[in-house]
């Protein structure tokens, strides 16, 4: 190569121009295949992904294991006072769980009573955190399970408590999850004792602001805030966390989910209620359609029928 | 005597595909979670700019374009946005290295800042142009300035660890470049 560099260097020149050209081209290309058809290019991407990191899980493991280690040490220290509160704590929870058992009881007989249908409980599948997003400008992780068990596009991920985040991007071994954080999360939510609807924006904080609050006067800080279920994205009813007032007063939320120890994620099986497309059908006469038009005759039938009816009512 | 510099260049090429493969690997880490980080510098940015000064020719514009798209793929960037500007400031670099060569390293640090400055300038113009969402600008200062300051340290890392130094001269200029 060198050697005809030195006796043709035009040549070399031209030839490198023709790929930087073509190169630059490509990926031009990518970039505005990315814009237009993006589906697409994320399916792609999360194909590459897939690939790649589900097979780097034994290096990526142990160090992840490692450093969470090193940051357990050094709780070491507390270990005694953590004891104690824990106790505490336990002997609160036990309460809490006799009370929570007593109203479960309650609660079911008295729907039995009314004779209510209520909506089926949510299955889910459990999967690992692989990686993070690895930029500080979006909030997402890759998750160990994806089309191989079942998940979906679009499916709630929870971490046992609190809604974390929804699935976005399937692969075959490995699946994102697009965190409440991220600012490409709006999620519908309603504000739990009045009902109020809102609608949850990620700005990269822990504190996401409720935007498009219906009523301010019905919302205070410590209302409990959980998904509506509008749009069909989510199924109504996961919690999120709790309102709390950001400067300025503008309403955020707490979130219920321990974003400091994601280790597991729950991914919930959720497949949106079937829509009604039917115009109602329940008052007023068929209306006639374009391939069986109402002819006189069919309308005498339909009088003579009704008045045979009406003499047999009669009799 | 071509060998041997292949095989430099080779060494070259391959120190910098693993130190990307390192900092990609350590970015993915799942250590923690919290929104709100501080953004880090962008160290593969550094790296392939002083390489690029320093031995051209060990890194083809191929290898550039590959490791940035594996970037923006792994870190779910605009697919390819920021591979494109890198490699047309990788021919920039091409371009002026014989005058930058000659610098001291202080104004070469300032051509450096100048250099990172309009690369993301052009990443900011481009998302404006595609209506793709851009970073708070209170996210993309600080690593603007961390960025800068980490371009010295990744000089020394290339020099006393890898011994890829400016001073040796013509010797290794390689394909394409004129010593």
């Amino acid at each position: 190569m060198a050697k005809r560099d030195e006796n043709d260097p035009s040549f070399a020149k031209s030839f490198r121009r023709l790929g930087l050209f073509l190169l630059l081209m490509f990926l031009s290309g990518l970039v505005l295949l990315w814009r237009i058809d993006n589906p697409r290019a994320e399916r792609v991407r999360i194909a590459v992904i897939d690939k790649f990191v589900p097979n780097m899980e034994w290096a990526l493991k142990p160090v992840t294991k490692l450093s969470q280690m090193a940051a357990d040490f050094q709780t070491y220290s507390r270990i005694y006072q953590q004891n104690q509160d824990l106790r505490r704590e336990l002997q609160q929870m036990k309460a809490w769980r006799e009370a929570a058992l007593q109203l479960e009881q309650k609660n079911a007989k008295l729907l039995d009573l009314n004779n209510v249908r209520l909506n089926p409980k949510l299955s889910y599948l459990t999967g690992v955190v692989l990686t993070d997003a690895g930029s500080p400008f979006r909030q997402s992780a890759l998750i160990n399970i994806g089309k191989r068990d079942g998940v979906k596009d679009g499916w709630p991920a929870m971490d046992g408590l609190g809604l974390v985040g929804r699935i976005s991007g399937v692969g075959n071994n490995s699946s994102r999850v697009i965190f409440v954080t991220d600012t490409n999360s709006h999620i519908p939510v309603q504000i739990k004792p009045f009902d109020q609807h809102a609608i949850l924006t990620g700005d990269n904080s822990l504190l996401p602001p409720l935007d498009f609050v219906e009523n301010f006067d019905r919302v205070r800080p410590g209302d409990r805030v959980v998904t509506s279920g509008d749009g069909g994205v989510f199924p109504n009813g996961l919690l999120i966390g709790q309102v709390t007032q950001g400067a300025q007063g503008r309403l955020r939320v707490k979130l219920s989910a321990d974003y400091r120890r994601l280790e597991f994620l729950r991914v919930i099986r959720f497949e949106p209620t079937a829509p009604i497309n039917d115009p109602d059908r329940l008052i007023g006469p068929v209306f006639p359609t374009a391939t069986q038009p109402l002819t006189a005759q069919r309308l005498v039938d339909a009088q003579n029928s009704n008045a045979s009816e009406k003499e047999v009512g009669n009799d | 005597m071509i060998k041997s510099r292949r095989l430099k260049s080779l060494q070259v090429a391959i120190v910098f595909s693993l130190s990307c493969a390192v900092i990609l690997f350590v970015k993915l880490i799942p250590l923690d979670l919290l929104p709100g980080r501080i953004a880090p510098p962008d160290i593969m940015f550094c790296l392939a700019v002083a390489l690029l000064i320093r031995r051209p020719g060990a890194l083809p514009m191929w290898l550039v374009a590959l490791v940035f798209l594996l970037n923006d793929i792994l870190l779910s960037q605009p697919l390819g946005l920021w591979a494109l500007i890198v490699l047309a400031t990788s021919e920039v670099v091409r371009g002026t290295r014989s005058n930058v060569r000659e610098m001291l390293f202080l104004s070469e640090w300032f051509w450096f800042a100048g250099l990172y400055v309009a690369a993301t300038v052009a990443l900011f113009v481009l998302k404006f142009l595609l209506f793709i969402p851009r970073e708070p600008l209170t996210m993309i200062l600080p690593m603007l300035v961390f960025t800068v300051a980490c371009y010295p340290v990744v000089v020394l890392y290339l020099n006393y660890v890898f011994k890829v130094a400016k001073s040796i001269r013509a010797d290794y200029t390689g394909i394409g470049a004129r010593g």
